[in-house]
């Protein structure tokens, strides 16, 4: 890591705002039909949670795990690392979290459900968010329908609807499994800002709201 | 199949014998040229080199994207066509050496191209590979420049570089910086080492290398390469923002980006810099600044007063 001594965030981008957008255009392009699957899972997973028995929870938890670990295959090793060096450590942190929701699911620890308490509401907020803000915010900035970035395809709407997913379960906070997904909205928050892709603002502000979210949880007021 | 490309550039055997004795700027038509270029000799062996260069820091790491690795070959076309020489790359900028290569190859190895990259890494022990590898993504048999990226593991780096020299398989070894980081290591390492370049960060507003960088290579007969000629975009982006002033003609400059490269490669001691650019247009108008007369020591001041106080 010597090699990388001295050098300032700005001096991190290696790749213009074009490459990063095409990056989106051409993985679409591979995963389609994914984004059918993609979308239907979201919706089962939106309906399902609303009062998930232990059964349904343990399913939603490890479809959601098989979807970060698809990412850190499909985007982070077969794309991002094409133009950036650090992209293998992204793939070993999404990973990393694919595991982390597979073991949690099993073990019956997550149990999802809508009306816990105001923070599940934030969760549900931000679950929405990631499946239907997150895009259409992209979009609406004059980013392509092709690069259109999915809630289960996409790194950014995948971090952040876990952060929300994490939030609606079990009315009590599970910080392991919001680290990465928080460092990851941090890192790509970092990202968008070097751009110069302020669209991508929503992904930092969503990780501060669930941190936010968490901490009045773990404090009291919001139990 | 790679193709790999010819050994050595067209260009050097029949130049080397009269640009030594011209030690200045001169003009000379190449195959394929559209027009002249003006050229600086390197100071050791008096090998003529078109004083601008193409750098691919960003502007060329564009993965495996067919779209824009062709984009990317029409701004090397572009830059051959209009006298380019110098292309900066490294093992640092992601897949930007594979993407050359890719152009290189479709373009059929340009005979002007000096090929220079860098070893980046912190073991000393990885140079040869590094260089082997780089040598496999750009589809050359040899490069003609080989530098210390921002002094990583120097000491162990140009031990090897020197040995690669000697034994053919590089033409010149050389070591970079940039954004005016460790002036003073670079200066020890042009007392102490026989470079053959320096690669620095220098333009209208970024002066440092001025005061002692320069001198000293003038005085070490050592070649120097100016990167970050726009401040990586920045300097030019807010230039434009201004109306290009009218005595600029003056000076030979018809637009913004000759007005601040022709600042750059007037200065006596600079060999060439190098803009990167991901647009034909824009190579265009940097491979103009390559063009024509070139301003005098009292217009140069005036362009850096005129651009730092913009
Ligand atoms: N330590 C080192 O060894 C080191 C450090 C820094 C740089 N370097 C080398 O130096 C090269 C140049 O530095 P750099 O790439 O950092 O920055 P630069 O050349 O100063 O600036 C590049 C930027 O200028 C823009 N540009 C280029 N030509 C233009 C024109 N005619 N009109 C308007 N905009 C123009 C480009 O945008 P468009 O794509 O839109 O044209 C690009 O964003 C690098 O590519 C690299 O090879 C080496």
């Amino acid at each position: 890591m010597g090699e990388w001594q001295g050098y300032r965030l700005e001096d991190l981008l290696m790749f213009t705002p074009e490459v990063y957008f095409r990056l989106f255009e051409r993985y679409n392009g591979m995963v389609w039909p994914g984004h059918l699957v993609a979308f239907s899972v979201a919706i089962w997973m939106f309906v399902g949670t609303r009062d998930s028995g232990p059964r349904q929870s343990r399913w939603i938890a490890g479809v959601l795990g098989a979807v970060w670990l698809f990412i850190a295959w499909a985007f982070f090793l077969r794309y991002y690392a094409e133009v950036f060096l650090a992209a293998p450590w992204f793939a070993a942190g999404f990973a990393l979290q694919g595991l982390l929701l597979v073991v949690a699911g099993g073990s019956g620890r997550l149990r999802f459900a809508w009306r816990v308490d105001a923070v599940a509401g934030v969760g549900i907020t931000l679950l929405l968010y990631s499946a239907l803000g997150h895009p259409l915010v992209g979009i609406f900035a004059g980013r392509d329908w092709n690069g259109v970035e999915l809630f289960l395809l996409a790194p950014d709407p995948t971090a952040i609807g876990t952060l929300g997913l994490l939030l609606m379960s079990s009315g009590r906070n599970h910080w392991v499994l919001a680290v990465v997904p928080l460092l990851w909205c941090l890192i790509s928050g970092a990202t968008s800002w070097v751009m110069g892709a302020y669209s991508g603002l929503g992904i930092p502000l969503a990780a501060v709201v669930a941190l936010a979210s968490m901490a009045c949880r773990s404090l009291g007021p919001c139990r | 199949m790679r193709i790999i490309a010819p050994l050595s550039r067209r260009r050097f055997l029949g130049a080397l014998g009269w640009a030594i004795a011209l030690g200045g700027i001169s003009s000379g038509f190449g195959a394929n040229r559209e027009r002249p270029v003006n050229t600086k000799p390197v100071p050791g062996t008096g090998e003529p080199l078109a004083v601008i260069g193409m750098g691919t820091w960003i502007t060329f790491n564009v993965g495996t994207d067919p779209l824009l690795r062709d984009e990317r070959t029409e701004v090397l076309r572009t830059f051959f066509e209009l006298g380019g020489e110098v292309i900066d790359s490294s093992p640092m900028y992601g897949s930007a050496e594979a993407v050359l290569g890719y152009g290189l190859e479709k373009l059929g190895y340009p005979p002007d191209l000096f090929a220079a990259t860098k070893v980046w890494t912190s073991s000393g022990a990885e140079g040869r590979s590094q260089v082997a590898e780089s040598r496999r993504l750009w589809g050359v048999e040899r490069f003609d420049l080989l530098q210390v990226h921002n002094l990583v593991a120097w000491r162990e780096h140009l031990q090897t570089l020197f040995a690669m020299k000697e034994e053919g398989r590089v033409r010149y070894v050389g070591i970079t910086t940039s954004h005016g980081r460790r002036h003073k290591d670079l200066e020890a390492i042009m007392r102490s080492h026989p470079v053959d370049f320096v690669q620095v960060t220098y333009n209208a507003v970024d002066r440092e290398v001025e005061s002692r960088i320069l001198p000293l290579a003038a005085e070490r007969n050592i070649a120097v390469i100016a990167n970050r000629p726009y401040r990586g975009g920045s300097l030019i982006d807010k230039v434009q923002r201004h109306p290009l002033p009218p005595w600029a003609e003056d000076c030979g400059c018809r637009n913004w980006p000759e007005f601040l490269l022709k600042y750059i490669v007037s200065h006596p001691a600079i060999t060439c810099a190098i803009p990167a650019t991901t647009q034909v247009e824009h190579m265009r108008e940097n491979m103009g600044a390559a063009t024509g007369s070139l301003p005098g020591a009292a217009m140069r001041e005036r362009i850096s007063a005129y651009v730092r106080d913009l």
